[in-house]
């Protein structure tokens, strides 16, 4: 996968923010409509930045697919499907550009990048070294997670079958085991590589604002532009 | 917070990633089925009482408790819910973390007692239902048929919203019974409590 190009961590974290303002605030007419449209968008540019442009392709497809689908429903004849089917796009229209550009944070910042960026907001230790690990983390957990239920389904183990209470057992106590094991061998390899030292540690990856930062800002100020006069 | 050691702080961060996904992955379940979203009170701190308890076992001075919640807030305001949840953190997490740390983290009561309060900001995805519940109903309503709507309307009365939050209390109680049930039974065998 080949990037385009790459953000600063601090421009993706800003406009995680920003998105959901507005897809929290904003209404559905006007430039508010506009402005969701243009944020809608913005996750997608950030797929393709980092050369992932199958699911970008396939983000972009739903969710407009959905919110053209709900425009569509609503505007016709209403019958008792159509409402639910409206219902449907329209809870995938505003939850998918969260979610989505959720996913490209995850697998476009790297650890060692996010550090650096929280560092340089003078973010106090205390905070940093969690959030890293957080993000480290949840590839971690989808993964052994996914590999629990594959592991359960082998072995014919369903909800129906054992009951909520055991199933739940069975579930997560092998996630929480695995993970936690994992989570020490971590602990030992950081505190090895000297995290934790005192003092500022100096980084090797390069972070700073530069074009491609400033043209997600834009797009981004072209959107609460809409938003705000809308 | 200045004695966290680095083994702490990443500590903080896998038992944040394990208790958010408990909460995340079983809270999802009610925005499908309106029964489930106004139960999500109750099951959700059981659920999350075995990451939670388990986290307990890792926690032995102030400030882990606070931060995870703060955490736990930036990461529900980032999945696109309410800003309550991350407000809420920043008063309720301290003061669990200072009822566990009454009970020297280890007292068993104590620490229900701090689960229940951690799990009160819970309550921050619901609130705008009950305190803007006009805009919040229209915004919903944008995303959910009018069938769901209405049964949310019939499933929320005001007093829903003590209901709740003794629901939550309950739900956390029981979360911390079962969270140490399967500590005995399976993470001290495996040598990880």
């Amino acid at each position: 996968m080949n990037e385009l190009f790459r953000l600063d961590p601090r421009t993706t974290l800003a406009t995680i923010g920003l998105l959901n303002v507005v897809m929290f605030s904003a209404g559905f007419t006007g430039g508010d409509a506009l402005a969701r449209l243009v944020f809608q968008l913005i996750p997608a540019l950030l797929a393709i930045g980092i050369g992932r442009f199958w699911p970008a392709l396939a983000y972009l497809l739903i969710s407009l697919t959905a919110l053209a689908g709900e425009r569509w429903l609503l505007a016709g004849e209403l019958s008792g499907a159509g409402v639910a089917l409206a219902g449907v796009c329209g809870l995938i229209a505003r939850l998918a550009p969260g979610l989505f550009l959720g996913y490209v944070a995850v697998v476009s910042i790297q650890v060692g990048e996010l550090m650096a960026a929280l560092e340089r907001l003078r973010i106090p230790r205390q905070l940093v070294i969690p959030a890293a690990v957080v993000l480290r983390f949840i590839p971690t957990v989808r993964e052994e997670s996914a590999a629990v239920a594959s592991a359960m389904s082998a072995r014919g183990i369903s909800l129906g079958r054992v009951g909520p209470l055991t199933w739940l057992e069975y579930r997560l106590v092998p996630l929480l085991i695995s993970t936690v094991k994992a989570g020490e061998e971590l602990t030992q390899a950081a505190l090895t590589r000297g995290l934790g030292r005192p003092g500022r540690a100096t980084r090797i990856c390069r972070i700073g604002l530069r074009v491609p930062d400033a043209a997600v800002f834009a797009l981004c100020a072209v959107g609460m532009g809409f938003w705000l006069v809308g | 917070m200045r004695g966290l050691t680095t083994r702490n702080l990443i500590n903080v961060g896998i038992f944040t990633v394990l208790y958010f996904a408990a909460v995340a992955v079983f809270g999802q379940l009610g925005a499908l089925v309106p029964i489930l979203q106004v139960l999500g009170p109750l099951y959700i701190p059981i659920v999350a009482g075995i990451p939670f308890t388990l986290f307990l076992t890792r926690v032995d001075r102030f400030g882990m408790i606070t931060i995870m919640g703060i955490l736990v807030g930036l990461l529900v305001l980032a999945t696109g819910q309410a800003y309550w949840v991350p407000l809420l953190a920043l008063v309720l997490a301290p003061a669990a973390d200072l009822i566990c740390r009454a009970g020297e983290y280890r007292r068993w009561p104590y620490l229900v007692a701090g689960y229940a309060l951690f799990s009160l900001m819970l309550i921050g995805t619901v609130v705008p239902l009950f305190f803007a519940r006009e805009a919040f109903l229209e915004r919903i309503g944008q995303r959910h048929d009018a069938a769901w709507v209405q049964s949310m309307i019939d499933l929320t009365p005001s007093w829903m919203f003590a209901v709740m939050l003794a629901m939550l209390v309950v739900g956390a109680v029981i979360g911390a019974q079962l969270g140490r049930a399967v500590l005995r039974k399976h993470f001290e065998r495996a040598g990880i409590a």
